[in-house]
């Protein structure tokens, strides 16, 4: 039997148990959908970077599948980004066709048509033209259909929606302390992305579970970060719902002469050493250690933010259902400027991309075995306290009336 | 050029200027096949590096793009040479083929 000398994170934060957790938010179909309507309606949900709209008229139109909507996201001449559905006042058409989950388009004079009737929208969503409008009654009035808003608000380049009509609070103020702690990472330095995507047969949980700690490193990452033999957490952090820990690692894969190569021109991998001068906001390894590998923030409900000497990643899993989820995983490093930086890049994402393979392998597992019904809990260790914290969140989150909601 | 035409029975197979297409060579791979692109490849890594650093982002010539494309297949597969034991697959990986990478239909 242990004791709980061998739990410091526990010991310094006695608000959480130590017992198993349940395993039925993970299964039922009435959890999830409090789930949705407590949570992913009322909180702010990360779905676009601002490089992603550098000019007036750019707009990405996002899926969020969860709320049966997606979102269009556009800059206007004044320079703001605004938010709206992508539902025609006419007869409820899409607005901007989409190609995917996420659908990207530039407007130079800064509308959108819709396809189906020709109805135009501007980047403030104001309804200016309706073909043959002469035709509509005398009730219809091109200012009371516009597209129809949601609340969107940018920090430190990343811009969140709000599904709320009337968020609680705005954007700044629900993150928190997260803001003092990623406030001065240089984001907007490191754009060139990588993304990847799939939907996973599992609950969106579960994925973000997996991402949540580093216990799993030793075991499911001996084919890609073989290096990483020795993993730990330390600068555990609450924000209110979101949490923040740091990752550190006793060493770094070894040296071969593909990967070495690649981490001499560009070092753009985890798993290698990355040592060229580096400001990090101070909460960030705030012992200056150099087994320092990267911070990991969670943006409650489904973001993570991981942030690193000259890189920086991020993990979301959208729920689709109580055992299906979409995973969306990004890698952003600094644009290459020679061929040879591009080669090495692609390097570091195509072993990062196998490491989240690896990842990814366990959740549609885990979920399997859960849905067996056969273990009603499941035990935590210390270092999975972000995984307490979550669980204890949602629960309250969950179990809180509508009424009582607006905290 | 003289010098990389060790490499040209290669290209059909590896010069992918998609990170699908050199996936998918890698996943269509027996491990002896990864091995001996990588024992043919590698050692003409430096001078490839070399050869494309030449030429500006975005302005590499025709006939210099498949050993670009060579190199990154050398990155595509370093992995499973340097760390999986040759295997041609990720070993203990979610399903590959239904990763989706919004960049990796695009050509670099």
């Amino acid at each position: 039997m242990n004791d709980m000398s061998k739990m410091p994170f526990h010991t310094q934060n006695p608000q959480f148990d130590t017992g198993p957790i349940a395993v039925e938010p993970y299964l039922s179909q009435d959890h999830f959908d409090a789930e949705i309507s407590k949570i992913f309606k009322k909180d702010w949900l990360w779905v676009a970077r601002d490089e992603e709209l550098p000019n007036a008229g750019d707009y990405k139109v996002k899926r969020l599948g969860f709320a049966e909507t997606s979102i269009i996201i556009m800059r206007g001449k004044d320079g703001v980004v605004r938010g709206f559905h992508n539902v025609c006042r006419h007869r409820g058409n899409k607005v901007v066709t989409e190609t995917g989950e996420e659908t990207f388009g530039s407007s130079r004079a800064a509308v959108v048509s819709c396809r189906f009737h020709g109805w135009v929208y501007g980047a403030d969503g104001a309804l200016v033209d309706v073909p043959e409008e002469n035709k509509f009654p005398p009730c219809f009035d091109k200012a009371d259909n516009g597209l129809v808003a949601v609340a969107t608000e940018v920090w430190n380049g990343f811009i969140f929606i709000n599904l709320d009509k009337n968020p609680a609070k705005n954007l700044v103020e629900s993150l928190g302390s997260v803001h003092p702690h990623l406030d001065i990472f240089p984001f907007d330095t490191m754009v060139h992305t990588h993304t990847y995507r799939a939907e996973i047969k599992c609950n969106w949980k579960v994925g973000v579970d997996a991402f949540a700690e580093a216990y799993h490193v030793p075991t499911i990452h001996s084919g890609s970060f073989p290096g990483l033999t020795e993993y730990w957490m330390d600068d555990i952090t609450f924000h209110g719902d979101h949490r923040s820990q740091g990752f550190y690692a006793n060493g770094v894969n070894p040296d071969t002469p593909v990967g070495s190569a690649a981490n001499e021109i560009f070092a753009g991998s985890i798993a290698l050493k990355r040592t060229e001068p580096f400001v990090l906001p101070a909460t960030i390894n705030p012992g200056a250690s150099d087994y320092f590998g990267f911070d990991q923030t969670i943006i409650f409900p489904n973001t993570m933010f991981h942030v690193g000497v000259g890189l920086w990643f991020t993990h979301q899993f959208w729920p689709v259902t109580q055992d299906t989820c979409l995973w969306e995983g990004k890698y952003f490093l600094k644009a290459p400027v020679t061929n040879s930086q591009i080669w090495a890049q692609r390097y570091a994402v195509v072993l990062q991309r196998n490491a989240w393979l690896e990842d990814t392998a366990t959740m549609e597992d885990t979920q399997a075995a859960l849905k067996s019904g056969a273990v009603e809990q499941m035990n935590l260790q210390d270092d999975e306290i972000l995984i307490r914290h979550a669980f204890d969140v949602i629960k309250r989150r969950v179990e809180t009336a509508d009424s009582e909601a607006m905290t | 050029m003289a010098n990389f035409e060790i490499l040209t029975p290669y290209f059909d197979k590896w010069a992918q200027p998609t990170e699908y297409g050199r996936s998918d060579a890698r996943r269509a791979s027996t491990p002896d096949e990864l091995r001996a692109f990588y024992d043919a490849s590698v050692p003409h890594l430096p001078a490839i590096l070399k050869k494309v650093d030449e030429y500006p982002v975005g302005q590499l010539p025709d006939d210099v793009k498949p050993l670009f494309y060579i190199a990154l297949s050398i990155a595509e597969i370093a992995p499973n040479v340097e760390f999986y034991d040759n295997s041609p697959g990720v070993p203990f990986a979610f399903e590959e083929s239904r990763l989706i990478g919004d960049h990796c239909a695009i050509a670099d």
